[in-house]
């Protein structure tokens, strides 16, 4: 065992867990009075680790909590989850505000006079006309949901027959 | 993916995780959980929380204190969920959390500046005043052992910013030297050095009152 006790740069390297030299690692592992000289700063710093881990919160608690917060308006769901459904989404929400507009407006115009069958038809007009436009995304997933122009017609005209 | 089949990986997964520690088994197992939560597979992310969830509170722990830690973790842990197409996977997913974790805190520490609460890193507590745990056997030890550990809270509070950082990750959050020149973006020399002067200022103030 190398004689020389440790140096005070020896056991702050020592505390701060950097390499020693081959030597003066020997030494610190058969020298109970350097070892003791490290554990001092050592085991303070080991009860204040504890005595923070102490005031830590429930782990358990706390993963529930961050797993709930992802459904909160604070999180946004990762953009390949969001990607299928939203878009869709979207899409419905946008043709069903345009043709609410459509048909709020064609009302106040002529607050007195009724609705007639033309006005309906030039508002399902704009609507398939949106849906047709394949710049919009996502409305490829509304084409099995909303009748395409053809079946609009082809009701229409049962309609009027069975007037 | 039935949510059948994905539990059936997750717990894959798990077994594995229990049967092998190495770091590469590790890194590579946070990586295909993280894959997997960006699919919206919630059972993965609550594992990469799990996983990391003690490692984000005590980093959070050193910049905001005591009572915030909790809370900037938990953020750090939802901004992780949004971000996770960033992560590629070249750094370990623990460091990547170490860095959102410690930008939500300056955020946080920054906010509380512009509103002129004390920024100490110690959620204003006083160190003196702290309970300490009782695991020296007699009294006397015990009352020795409050002291040294108040004196260490003062000491450290002492050092310079990037010193205390790197001393407080280092002890406290219990990171790799790597780890930590990667979080703070230095290299691991300038880790070294500023541990081991932060270390040696620290016992000479211990040293300077026994």
């Amino acid at each position: 065992m190398n004689e020389r006790h440790m140096t005070d740069d020896e056991i702050a390297r020592a505390v701060a867990g950097l390499e020693l030299d081959g030597e003066i690692q020997r030494h610190l592992d058969a020298c109970l009075g350097c070892r003791r000289r490290v554990e001092a700063l050592k085991a303070p710093l080991a009860a204040r680790r504890r005595e923070m881990l102490d005031a830590a919160p429930d782990w358990e608690a706390q993963r529930e909590q961050i797993l709930f917060r992802l459904d909160g308006p604070a999180a946004v769901v990762p953009r390949l989850h969001r990607r299928h459904w939203a878009r869709a989404l979207l899409a419905a929400a946008a043709v069903l505000i345009a043709a609410l507009g459509l048909w709020l407006n064609a009302g106040r115009r002529s607050p007195a006079t009724p609705r007639t069958d033309a006005q309906v038809e030039r508002v399902l007009d704009q609507v398939n006309a949106t849906l047709a436009d394949d710049r919009v995304p996502g409305f490829e997933a509304l084409d099995q949901l909303v009748p395409s122009p053809g079946e609009i017609a082809g009701l229409q005209t049962h309609k009027k027959s069975q007037g | 993916m039935s949510t059948r089949e994905r539990g059936r990986r997750l717990k894959d997964v798990m077994r594995a995780s229990a049967m092998r520690t190495a770091d590469g088994d590790r890194h590579e197992e946070d990586w295909a959980l993280s894959v997997r939560a960006q699919e919206g597979d919630r059972d993965a992310f609550g594992e990469l929380v799990r996983r990391h969830q003690k490692l984000v509170f005590m980093v959070c722990r050193q910049y905001v204190g005591a009572d915030d830690a909790d809370e900037a973790a938990q953020e750090t842990f939802l901004k992780a969920y949004t971000k996770l197409g960033t992560y590629d996977g070249r750094s370990k997913l623990s460091t990547w959390l170490v860095r959102i974790g410690i930008n939500t805190c300056l955020d946080l520490l920054r906010k509380r500046a512009r509103r002129g609460i004390r920024v100490d890193g110690d959620g204003g507590e006083n160190p003196i005043m702290a309970v300490l745990p009782d695991d020296a056997a007699d009294p006397e030890r015990r009352a020795i052992q409050r002291q040294t550990v108040a004196r260490l809270a003062y000491a450290e509070a002492a050092l310079p910013a990037q010193q205390r950082e790197v001393f407080r990750l280092r002890f406290y959050a219990e990171m790799e030297l790597d780890e930590i020149a990667e979080a703070l973006d230095v290299t691991v020399g300038t880790v070294k050095k500023q541990l081991h002067r932060a270390v040696h200022r620290v016992r000479e103030e211990l040293e300077a009152v026994r």
